[in-house]
């Protein structure tokens, strides 16, 4: 049934801005794919309504199963125990795996989950593959997405009685262009239309932008500015953002976030527990794969019940002669994990420092997401933001889901009677974009917490006298050498006439619009010229697929600085 | 005086040329490419100092994209950019193609910020002396006063366009 929704599966497609050709616009729905737990919600005509599954559930858990022929996913399937799931013929945490090569070290603590993640560590995407039969069946994030957003989508379309195609999509913000169009790809899989992207913290700040629109008319006026800080905290990834919103209008002034979560706490509490884990599971057999999910349960229980108790009793019976009998108490819990949650202060401190907001200033604490009952989260983020309170108006799970479904009717261009859709956000770039110049240095055009849409322009020149070509390298990130930022991809301006090095203008141009499409246009100008010397290139990015690592590389070694850039200086223009 | 305006970098986006027609004969209607951001965003990239600005080719200062007087307040400057986002931004209105939000928005984020403000307001107003001599001719003037201005330096090159 899966492989049958499946529509053609092309990146250029995903994003493309076709409408609807149906005489009723299509109310986009929000999709929230979590590491853990997926949810969806839509605009009802008058409020946000999550949906619910068939067994009335409205978070349901990110999982396939695949068995004998048909895979099935975690939206309507009974789990007869949680082991289920932990047999080898589940994958799940494809959030944490999508658009992640094998030399990454999340793909690498993956390796600790019951299904097999295989690496290479030369740079490409890793071997996965679920267990059916016996055997270890080969599949991609890709297509486990997708085969899960097929069955969300026939949920959707029998609950809401039409044709679901757009989705307002939440993503982390630490999620590279890469890696999102890996997610456009499972949606396109899904035959899903992905009509905006959202990291998930701006969504929230939508919501609360709605609520507080919502306050404004019940108290008359005060419809001041309010700065509010958003913590975002699941079980794959942390985000924060600061945002200021007034009228309805919600404008990200910062964005920060990192690939931590519930899951890395999970896995060191689990190597806490039993210090020799790596060892012991290597070989994946059956009974490694059963000692993997018999430690997880019980992990992950007394990690939720350490949100509520100072200690927790562990007793499991590991079946190959290992028994764990140990009370952890909430001090060691946050000893144990302890980087994990310096990283999560560090983050807050360097989105409040980007948004040049004094925590002084901030009118809300936010905090959202599988991890906020952890008390050392909550007492972090109120640390940081030297706060008592943090704001309780908004549900911590459903927060992100719901700001989406109001981003689906309002980019939708439905428009609510009583204004409960006035509302905009005014989304931020989460890293810089640039290009490889000078050297091997990554020189940002646009940087990150930039408004979007936006458009930028840098001029460079060559490095050579009489270089008739050079290479445009586009990268992502926040990294100094160029190495270490995502590269999206690559292009040649050729036919630049001879000339002393220095004097040709390559003028680079970088264009994200509201539906977070970046472009990249480039040509050369002879100074004193009117006009471009060859038509200018269009190049829509990302345009690499696996393997970027190498390409850098490959380039490297073909063409050493023969075909390099400089930013050209102001005084050399005249 | 427009001649002088311009290193080719700028001219070459601002007449018709073979860019604009290939991009927007490629483009759909919503991707198309407002010229005047492209001399903008030249400008700012090479931070040119040409000191001459053609009065012709001022479209409007930036207190006149948000709708204000050059007296606006920072709060009358926030509810402005904010109200005039939701008109133009992709996400409310169906036909602009957000060239109109960039040029709003990077109107706001000069005159939202106190230092940004003063040196805008500064070029503006020796903008402003510039026509003002030029009308009058040398007629007048002190040679003191005229001396100031034989090098008047652009702090801020976003009004040029």
């Amino acid at each position: 049934m899966a492989e049958q929704a499946y529509t053609v599966a092309s990146d250029s497609e995903t994003t493309a801005e076709e409408k609807s050709s149906s005489p009723f616009p299509e109310i986009a729905i929000g999709v929230d794919i979590g590491t853990s737990q997926c949810s969806v919600a839509f605009w009802n005509g008058s409020q946000v309504e999550l949906l619910k599954n068939t067994r009335n559930q409205k978070m349901m858990r990110s999982y396939v199963t695949f068995k004998d022929e048909t895979p099935t996913g975690g939206v309507n399937n009974q789990l007869s125990h949680e082991y289920e799931v932990l047999s080898g013929a589940a994958i799940f945490n494809m959030k944490r795996l999508i658009g992640r090569v094998d030399t990454d070290p999340v793909v690498h603590a993956s390796k600790n989950l019951p299904f097999l993640v295989q690496t290479l560590d030369i740079g490409v995407r890793p071997f996965i593959a679920a267990l059916v039969n016996h055997m270890w069946r080969s599949t991609t994030p890709e297509e486990v997405l997708a085969i899960f957003l097929v069955e969300l989508r026939a949920m959707a379309e029998v609950q809401l009685k039409r044709p679901v195609r757009n989705i307002v999509l939440t993503i982390p913000v630490s999620f590279s262009r890469f890696q999102i169009t890996r997610i456009e790809r499972a949606c396109a899989m899904a035959g899903l239309h992905v009509l905006r992207l959202m990291p998930e913290p701006t969504a929230v700040a939508l919501l609360y932008a709605q609520e507080q629109q919502v306050n404004v008319h019940e108290n008359m006026g005060s419809g001041s500015e309010k700065i509010a800080l958003i913590f975002n905290m699941g079980a794959g990834y942390t985000d924060v953002a600061v945002t200021a919103t007034a009228g309805g209008v919600s404008q990200i002034k910062a964005l920060a976030g990192a690939t931590i979560g519930g899951e890395d706490l999970l896995q060191n509490l689990m190597h806490h527990l039993l210090p020799d884990f790596d060892s012991l599971i290597s070989s994946r057999g059956i009974n490694e794969i059963k000692i993997m999910g018999l430690l997880r349960v019980a992990t992950q229980d007394a990690i939720h019940k350490l949100s509520y108790e100072e200690n927790v009793q562990i007793d499991v019976d590991l079946g190959n002669g290992t028994k764990i009998c140990k009370v952890v108490d909430r001090t060691e819990f946050e000893e144990v994990n302890r980087a994990i949650f310096e990283h999560c202060e560090k983050l807050v401190i360097q989105c409040l420092n980007d948004a040049k907001v004094e925590v002084g200033n901030l009118n809300d604490v936010i905090l959202v997401g599988g991890c906020s009952n952890i008390p050392k989260v909550t007492n972090l983020v109120k640390g940081v933001c030297k706060r008592q309170e943090l704001y309780d108006g908004i549900n911590t799970l459903e927060a992100a889901v719901c700001g989406a479904a109001l981003e689906g009717a309002v980019a939708s261009g439905i428009s609510d009677p009583f204004g409960s859709l006035d509302l905009l956000t005014i989304q931020a770039t989460p890293l810089n974009i640039g290009v490889r110049a000078d050297g091997n240095c990554f020189v940002p055009i646009i940087l990150k917490n930039t408004a979007m849409p936006v458009r930028k322009e840098l001029v460079f020149t060559t490095v050579h006298d009489n270089q008739p070509e050079a290479l445009i390298v586009v990268y992502e990130g926040d990294e100094k050498v160029v190495e270490k930022n995502h590269m999206l991809g690559y292009f040649k301006i050729t036919g630049i006439p001879p000339a002393p090095k220095g004097n040709p203008e390559i003028t680079v141009c970088m264009d994200i619009d509201a539906s977070n499409v970046l472009r990249v246009l480039a040509g050369v100008v002879m100074p004193g010229a009117q006009t471009p010397v060859n038509p200018f290139m269009e190049v829509r990015m990302p345009t690499v697929d696996d393997g970027h690592g190498w390409c850098g590389e490959a380039l490297l070694r073909t063409y050493q600085t023969n075909l390099d850039v400089t930013v050209l200086q102001k005084n050399k223009l005249h | 005086m427009a001649g002088t305006l311009a290193a080719p970098t700028l001219l070459h986006f601002s007449g018709d040329n073979q860019l604009l027609h290939a991009a927007k004969s490629i483009s759909s209607s919503t991707t198309s490419l407002p010229r005047r951001r492209f001399c903008a965003t030249a400008l700012h990239a090479v931070a040119d100092p040409t000191p001459v600005m053609a009065e012709s080719r001022r479209p409007a200062s930036l207190y006149e994209v948000l709708g204000l007087s050059k007296n606006a307040s920072s709060v009358e400057i926030k509810s402005a950019y904010r109200s005039l986002a939701k008109m133009h931004h992709p996400d409310s209105s169906e036909s602009t193609d957000g060239g109109d939000f960039i040029r709003i928005h990077k109107a706001y984020t000069t005159l939202s910020d106190p230092s940004a403000r003063a040196l805008y307001d500064l070029s503006l107003r020796a903008a402003a002396k510039m026509r003002d001599r030029r009308r009058f001719e040398y007629a007048a003037a002190p040679a003191s006063y005229q001396k100031g201005y034989c090098t008047p330096r652009r702090w801020e090159t976003d009004q040029c366009w």
